[in-house]
């Protein structure tokens, strides 16, 4: 925990109003913002450094904001910054089913024009739907003759056998495939129904390898370690760049969004609320998607993307997705936690 | 020098070991002045948030936990965390007493090799503690893959492939890398005092260069031993980097446990009971080490 606090000293970078990519987006009208300033907090690495060019760069110039650029914190160093009434981030990117449950608390209510946002995936009145991304399953063409065409195949030893490995983290795609590799259909899985779902699990525990981190997966399914794994798609796009083998199939895969929102007790809820309103329009989303595989949270024309990442792109499958249902999410994810925790101590 | 005269320096040098070290220097007033910086900041980056952190043991609380000591009963009650708590003190154990085995013969060479050698040695220790605690647990993901160096060994002389990633010999193995140094450097200092001519004097007594090993030099060693032992035990007891990239979930220890409640669940509370039962197993540590230094010194002045 000390290196993650570190890092997110470290991670304090000025982006500023230097000379960006003026994006089609910017061309919108923008409040002129000059001599204000911003905290953005993203999840780091390839998104953001992407995320810093679709969006804070056109974002700064346009309006003369200054954006500063840090990790997000999770919901528990939110809370606990602002239990200290001293927040540090203005715009937060965090999972939709946290904003969820926390709008109105935890975060602020925005008032901006949401006409260009997914009305299936704007679901609170605080945040902004951005980055949709699925849990693929990823696996090793070379090995299998019959491409598996869901992610409950994940747990078919008999058909596709291999080693296969997934995160113990509790929302990461595992419920759902547990509940669909024991006969649950697609449209049955929420409410989730735990003690099934972990019976499941548990009934497959030996052939399964877990990791604590996606960076340990991507990279041992590039390597061979892993036959099988279940990953956000993005990195089963990069894993593919290094090992071509490596395919997936967006079957049923979970997939949900992120919210960038307002935290409350944010000191510049002016310059964020101008950026949250500069998100949830389709040309700035679309900005993002052309560079990095994730999907959109409005609606509008297709984004231009190269041929490799539209196989690994989720909204290329639109009708094959499992949407997860970030309401149940939100309410449960702590007992899932504990109960999952719970099954792979023992 | 003569035989007789080596042996008469013998039992004073034990001394040396044994006993000069116990003796204090006389307390001056300036001295005392010259450690308020340092508790100064002890008191404001160390002392103030942990005791922060640790109050939260008794002050906050997810339910079902509501008030009073629920914290720690909720942490002991739970047979999940009593295994994880039980396997976290094995591994650490098992760290201690296998890096405590690897450590001696290194540290026993640098006493006995030349200043050059023993510089390049040290230096050798050093840059390895100086690498980024990231680069060398990733370096051991590189050497313990599938298909990695090790692998690519056994295979070349028929073996089977082992899956070393995810397994507690991965984790014990990462984790004595990172605590090597320090097992060796308390050790070393202690090797570097023993006299050894002190074995010289036994086995000219007769004793079997085992015995005299044993007898002699083994229990002036102890102290070093032990604190390096000591050392590493309660260091091993919060490693978190290490059993996450190399272990398994199914592995999971103490530090996992608290970054699970802490960090992702909010329960400051729960994090902060675990944290005090791993202070507490610490501090018995220290004090039985203690204990049992005492009476190896004891030991040593005696022989």
């Amino acid at each position: 925990m000390t290196s993650r606090k570190a890092s997110f000293a470290a991670g304090l970078v000025v982006t500023a109003s230097l000379a960006g990519i003026v994006s089609g987006a910017a061309a919108q009208s923008l409040p002129d913002l000059s001599g204000q300033s911003f905290v953005f907090a993203g999840f780091g690495g390839d998104l953001q450094s992407n995320q810093d060019i679709a969006w804070l760069q056109p974002f700064a110039e346009a309006t003369g904001v200054t954006v500063l650029q840090t990790d997000a914190p999770n919901s528990a160093a939110l809370a606990t910054q602002q239990e200290a009434g001293n927040v540090t981030v203005d715009v937060i990117q965090i999972e939709a089913s946290v904003v969820d449950a926390n709008c109105g608390d935890m975060f602020v209510e925005v008032e901006i024009d949401r006409s260009e946002l997914n009305s299936d995936l704007d679901t609170n009145a605080c945040g902004v739907p951005v980055v949709k991304f699925s849990f693929v399953l990823a696996y090793n063409a070379s090995l299998y003759d019959t491409a598996p065409t869901s992610i409950g195949d994940f747990f078919n030893t008999e058909e596709f056998p291999g080693v296969r490995v997934a995160t113990s983290f509790a929302n990461a795609g595992l419920i759902e495939a547990a509940l669909l590799a024991d006969g649950v259909a697609p449209s049955d899985i929420y409410p989730v129904d735990l003690d099934r779902a972990l019976a499941r699990i548990d009934a497959s525990q030996d052939a399964i390898e877990f990791r604590d981190s996606f960076a340990i997966i991507q990279d041992g399914i590039a390597s061979g370690e892993f036959d099988m794994a279940l990953i956000p798609n993005g990195r089963a796009l990069n894993a593919s760049l290094i090992n071509p083998d490596v395919q997936v199939t967006f079957g049923n895969a979970v997939t949900l969004f992120d919210n960038v929102a307002i935290p409350a007790g944010a000191e510049n809820i002016e310059a964020a609320t101008a950026f949250l309103q500069y998100t949830a329009t389709h040309s700035t989303q679309v900005a993002l998607a052309e560079r990095f595989p994730y999907g959109v949270g409005t609606v509008g024309p297709a984004p231009n993307l190269s041929e490799e990442a539209i196989s690994f792109f989720p909204d290329t499958y639109t009708d094959q997705l499992l949407v997860q249902d970030t309401d149940w999410w939100g309410e449960n994810i702590a007992e899932v936690r504990e109960r999952v925790n719970a099954l792979f101590a023992q | 020098m003569t035989r007789a005269t080596d042996i008469a320096i013998g039992p004073s040098a034990g001394e040396a070991v044994g006993g000069s070290r116990r003796q204090l220097r006389p307390w001056r007033p300036g001295t005392s002045v010259m450690v308020v910086p340092v508790l100064i900041l002890l008191g404001v980056v160390f002392v103030y948030p942990t005791s922060i952190f640790l109050l939260r043991a008794f002050t906050h609380f997810n339910p079902p936990q509501v008030a009073g000591l629920d914290n720690l009963v909720w942490f002991l009650g739970d047979e999940t965390n009593r295994i994880i708590l039980v396997r976290t003190f094995t591994v650490a154990s098992m760290c201690a007493v296998l890096t405590a085995i690897v450590a001696f013969p290194y540290a026993y060479c640098m006493t006995v090799i030349g200043p050059r050698g023993r510089t390049i040695m040290l230096g050798v220790l050093l840059l390895s503690m100086f690498l980024g605690i990231l680069l060398r647990n990733f370096a051991w993901v590189i050497l313990l893959q599938y298909q990695g160096p090790l692998n690519d060994i056994l295979d070349a002389i028929g073996l089977d492939r082992i899956r070393f990633l995810g397994t507690a010999p991965a984790v014990v193995m990462g984790m004595m890398h990172i605590l090597f140094p320090f097992m060796v450097l308390p050790l070393y200092s202690v090797l570097n005092g023993i006299d050894r001519r002190l074995v010289l004097a036994a086995q000219s007594m007769g004793a079997t260069p085992m015995r005299a090993f044993r007898q002699v030099y083994l229990p002036l060693a102890m102290p070093g031993i032990i604190a390096g032992a000591l050392l590493v035990f309660v260091l091993a007891l919060g490693f978190f980097i290490t059993p996450a990239l190399l272990g398994s979930p199914r592995q999971a220890l103490m530090s996992q446990l608290m970054f699970l409640q802490f960090d992702l669940q909010a329960a400051f509370g729960r994090a902060g009971a675990m944290a005090i039962v791993l202070l507490i197993i610490a501090m018995v540590f220290v004090i039985l080490s203690n204990i049992v230094q005492r009476r190896s010194r004891a030991y040593g002045d005696a022989s």
